[in-house]
């Protein structure tokens, strides 16, 4: 007896590195995570986040209504579209980042839960489920929340702070936010033993492999991409010369100070420069002072030569690379890791 | 207009579109308290009056939002340090990771952060976000008394320098 087979279409991933067939009417989304590629999205499919874009280089229809908000007239001139939205009636062909295709899910369990200072969390996750990741350092991660007192389970990246040489899990930092979701599961219900659940890792944000030397600015929990790169650089005797400003508003708000002046003496030409902005004079603070991109300016007057890694919120980032281009330094030569 | 319960009555459809606009105005995974906060009122009524607050004020909601803007923007400049952005009115901005979107469809999503405004003779203060600011430009919904990112029409109008 012969059997009806459902029809199915094709969708072609990065000009035929791997083809998938889905349903038609089924969601690239969807259909993707069910053949083990796993696109980014904080929102289920719902074409609210805007985190699931792809760039649809064949077989394309013009975006929906619920698209056009989250995509910039360039990037719909460029086949851009929302892989929760796109659903193939015919074969399509889509181009996606090459670092997706080593995005898996992992099961963990919170191995260390610590206060690194009074709004900034450490989290250290044990890997359970597979037992080991591979990523590059200043890549990031999305984290599952579970769901508490009546709030939904919800999704939000992360920076990995542990060097890619500690495959056994992850380190995080979280910053506590007034009403956030996530972060309150974490301060407040999340234990040590507990289970969680992540995606990843994504993201381009990474140590460049030229001899150029570097220029890091970051503040508060922008350190953890900068952190792994760092210990990342140390393992593999990294003779680049490197200017690691971190800029927080007093003395309450800088970690990790001694582990990064500690990384002077294991790199060749490294320098760790807080600054503080907001301290008291009597404070007995006898570092540097002022917004972290006048003190960037300061020391570093002439930045043409350098390569610049910034991580941090918009505010501080848009500051800085204003800062940097009047000192000579060309855009192509700045890499950001923004936190929006 | 008589006070019959026949007057009363809305149409099903409205009432339809203000069990729609509470559910998406309300908790979701986006935003733990929602936007309405306690407040009981119909969002539309909300929304009238905050409107008839700002026109009894003599403010301009567009002057407001433009204010409120170039101060959330001096603030977001000054990198969590305070600034003063009008006569005794403090902003001290936070950044955070990520974007939210608008509750309402079709409107993209907004950085997340915000930045908040205290008058330091008074202790007043109100929190604004990228987000509220556009539901304030957009739908003059200045959100529901309770939530956290309530503003307040007058105090900011107050606070901002715009009246006495």
């Amino acid at each position: 007896m012969e059997t009806a087979q459902a029809p199915t279409v094709a969708i072609d991933i990065n000009g035929g590195k791997k083809i998938i067939r889905v349903k038609p009417g089924t969601s690239l989304l969807a259909g993707c995570a069910r053949n083990g590629l796993f696109l980014p999205s904080a929102c289920g499919g719902n074409a609210r986040c805007g985190y699931c874009k792809v760039k649809v280089v064949g077989g394309a229809t013009p975006p929906l209504a619920a698209e056009l908000p989250l995509l910039s007239e360039s990037e719909i001139a460029a086949g851009m579209r929302l892989a929760c939205q796109t659903k193939p009636v015919g074969d399509l062909a889509i181009a996606v980042p090459d670092e997706l295709f080593s995005v898996k899910r992992f099961s963990g369990k919170i191995a260390r839960k610590t206060l690194v200072t009074y709004d900034i969390l450490g989290l250290s996750i044990e890997l359970t489920n597979p037992k080991t990741i591979e990523f590059t350092a200043g890549q990031y991660i999305q984290a599952k929340s579970m769901s508490y007192l009546g709030r939904d389970a919800v999704l939000r990246d992360f920076s990995i702070a542990s060097p890619p040489s500690d495959s056994s899990g992850v380190d995080l930092l979280i910053r506590r936010t007034k009403n956030g979701i996530f972060t309150r599961w974490a301060f407040d219900v999340l234990k040590e033993g507990d289970a969680i659940s992540f995606s990843g890792p994504y993201g381009a944000f990474r140590a460049s492999e030229s001899a150029a030397p570097m220029l890091m600015v970051c503040g508060s929990t922008g350190l953890a991409p900068i952190w792994s790169i760092l210990q990342d650089l140390v393992r593999k005797k990294c003779n680049r010369t490197i200017r690691c400003f971190f800029g927080a508003l007093s003395q309450k708000d800088l970690f990790m100070v001694e582990e990064l002046h500690k990384l002077e003496t294991g790199l060749a030409d490294f320098k760790f420069i807080p600054a503080l902005s907001s301290e008291p004079e009597s404070g007995g603070w006898t570092g540097e002072r002022g917004l972290i991109t006048e003190v960037v300016r300061r020391n570093v007057p002439d930045c043409s030569r350098f390569e610049a890694y910034l991580c941090g919120s918009p505010g501080m980032i848009n500051a800085c690379i204003a800062v940097l281009t009047q000192c000579g330094l060309p855009d192509a030569r700045i890499f950001y890791d923004k936190f929006a | 207009m008589t006070n019959s319960p026949e007057s009363n009555k809305q149409p099903v459809q409205a009432v339809a579109d203000e069990r729609d606009l509470r559910k998406i105005l309300g908790p979701s995974r986006f935003s733990a308290a929602g936007f309405l906060g306690a407040d009981p009122r119909r969002p539309e009524d909300i929304m009238s009056d905050d409107a008839a607050m700002l026109a009894g004020l003599g403010v301009d909601k567009e002057r407001l939002v433009d204010t409120l803007r170039k101060a959330y923007d001096a603030a977001e400049q000054a990198l969590g340090a305070p600034v003063t952005v009008s006569a005794g009115c403090v902003a001290v901005h936070c950044g955070a990771r990520g974007k939210i979107p608008s509750p309402f469809a079709n409107e993209g999503t907004f950085a997340k952060g915000e930045t908040v405004f205290t008058l330091a003779a008074s202790g007043a203060s109100f929190s604004l976000t990228p987000l509220s600011l556009h539901l304030i430009d957009k739908h003059g919904f200045f959100q529901g008394k309770g939530s956290p990112y309530r503003v307040e029409p007058d105090v900011a109008a107050r606070m901002m320098g715009l009246i006495k």
